[in-house]
């Protein structure tokens, strides 16, 4: 689905440009947590979508 | 449960208006301590696949997301000379020397702002855009599920929307109206012998209801009863939730309004019943706080212990009420409302009363623990005084009792509880 890489796409380019996170090498002893997308259609009043809305989260294991 | 609308309250009797803004990806502003260290998402890859992300900032999912998110908008407020109110977290006042003020309240992401003085919303609406990418929701309309309605008069609070969507989902938006949400009388009991029924669908309605008390004092008593039996609900315990939902249906639009142009003034209501509950004999109290005309504070709960008296049962609930009053009038002070003359607190009971005031042990009080003597100093330094109302007046009666049906309207009216279908805005 297109509307949903151009979602994606978006939280990325969001994240890269809030300068969130760098491209390293794992440290020894250390562990990488994984992350996953959640997608999410925002509807207006009437029911209709509004805005495809794609989420990258990490698993914190909440 | 209990809820709070000190500000609200004091921006309506002010008539100054309560803006909203909204923080995007607010998570996102949060910065980590720690080192994390993420994957990379999938279909993102550079071209080395075994490098990883290592975080600046907060991601949402992380446990430690809000907690980031918090402390930087703490240090932003800070940096902009405002006060952090230590009694609540989420209130930030700033104040001028002129006289001006702006207050700020957060939640998580989602802030409203109001004071008396447009150049500094307009100032702090630009420097929080600069800093965090926000939209401005305007004029407050709707903030964590309560409508909100600013008109000339007043600020109005309801959440028909929500109470429409509840009788929707359990199928009774076409049930027949009553009047009141718990007949006179009415005693729930434990019944083991009594076939049970669905309880799933019961809890979900009691935490349907549960939220719904955000702006309706009149339904807390009636919701809290139902909630004490949620464990294994029979045919009896159902039936009094329905009739909940079909006082619901009768009046959906109500809610509370905050009239302008009332001083700031609070008052205290305490009460309770006694061992209202034949299962464990456990009384409940209850307590609204009012500024001006409308109820701003209130609750209704089971009391933790088992009392002997009646005296007794108004004296824990008269604690309990005074605790919630400290905190509401320091928050007023940080509000510069400082409130210089004590709560006063109507109470039924007259020997509760005098217990509070004569430090002297009688011989049928002795047991009552030391905590709930705190009240006597508290009546000592001036701060909550307790009066004594009479009984038909009592406003923290709909928060402990079943009440006949005129008792029970003639009171709603007076905790500021109106049907905004009769409202012309």
């Amino acid at each position: 689905m297109k509307v949903w890489r151009e979602a994606m796409k978006q939280e990325i380019e969001s994240i890269e440009s809030n300068n969130t996170w760098e491209l390293t090498d794992l440290p020894v002893g250390c562990k990488k947590i994984g992350v996953k997308w959640i997608y999410k259609t925002k509807l207006n009043e009437k029911g209709e979508i509004e805005k495809y809305k794609a989420k990258l989260v990490a698993k914190g294991y909440a | 449960m209990g809820y709070h609308y000190n500000n609200t309250a004091v921006a309506a009797c002010k008539g100054w208006k309560v803006h909203q803004l909204d923080v995007k990806s607010a998570f996102l502003h949060g910065e980590l301590i720690e080192d994390v260290y993420v994957e990379q998402p999938l279909g993102y890859q550079r071209e080395d696949t075994s490098k990883v992300y290592k975080l600046k900032k907060a991601l949402y999912g992380l446990r430690q997301a809000p907690r980031a998110w918090y402390s930087k908008i703490e240090f932003y407020f800070a940096q902009e000379h405002f006060e952090k109110c230590s009694h609540e977290h989420t209130l930030f006042v700033k104040k001028n020397s002129e006289g001006k003020m702006l207050i700020v309240n957060l939640y998580v992401d989602d802030l409203i702002y109001t004071g008396n003085d447009i150049k500094m919303f307009e100032s702090f609406k630009h420097s929080m855009q600069n800093n965090f990418a926000m939209t401005d929701l305007g004029k407050m309309r709707y903030f964590l599920g309560v409508e909100v309605k600013q008109c000339d008069d007043g600020i109005f609070i309801s959440q028909h929307k929500y109470t429409s969507e509840i009788l929707e989902r359990f199928s009774m938006e076409k049930c027949n109206m009553v009047c009141n949400p718990i007949v006179t009388g009415t005693k729930l009991v434990k019944d083991e012998n009594a076939r049970a029924i669905d309880a799933n669908k019961y809890k979900q309605m009691v935490g349907c209801l549960m939220y719904l008390l955000a702006t309706r004092p009149d339904l807390a008593y009636s919701v809290c009863l139902v909630a004490r039996h949620m464990e294994r609900p029979t045919k009896m315990h159902l039936s009094a939730i329905k009739r909940i939902l079909r006082y619901l249906r009768g009046i959906a639009g109500c809610g509370i309004l905050y009239k302008k142009g009332e001083e700031v003034r609070l008052t205290g209501w305490s009460g309770s019943d006694y061992a209202g509950d034949i299962d464990d004999r456990k009384s409940t109290s209850g307590y609204v706080f009012m500024i001006g005309d409308s109820a701003i504070a209130w609750s209704s709960k089971k009391q933790p212990i088992i009392t002997l008296s009646t005296t007794e049962a108004e004296y824990v609930a008269a604690a309990s009420c005074s605790c919630q009053g400290i905190w509401l009038r320091r928050i007023l002070h940080h509000l510069n409302e400082e409130q210089k003359e004590a709560t006063v607190t109507p109470c039924d009971n007259s020997s509760s009363i005098k217990l509070s005031k004569n430090p002297v042990m009688h011989g049928r009080c002795k047991h009552i623990d030391v905590r709930f003597h705190f009240l006597r100093d508290l009546a000592k330094d001036g701060i909550i005084e307790l009066m004594h109302c009479n009984s038909q007046n009592q406003l923290a009666d709909i928060l402990t009792k079943p009440l006949k049906l005129e008792t029970f309207c003639n009171l709603r009216t007076k905790l500021g509880i109106i049907d905004s279908s009769n409202e012309s805005n």
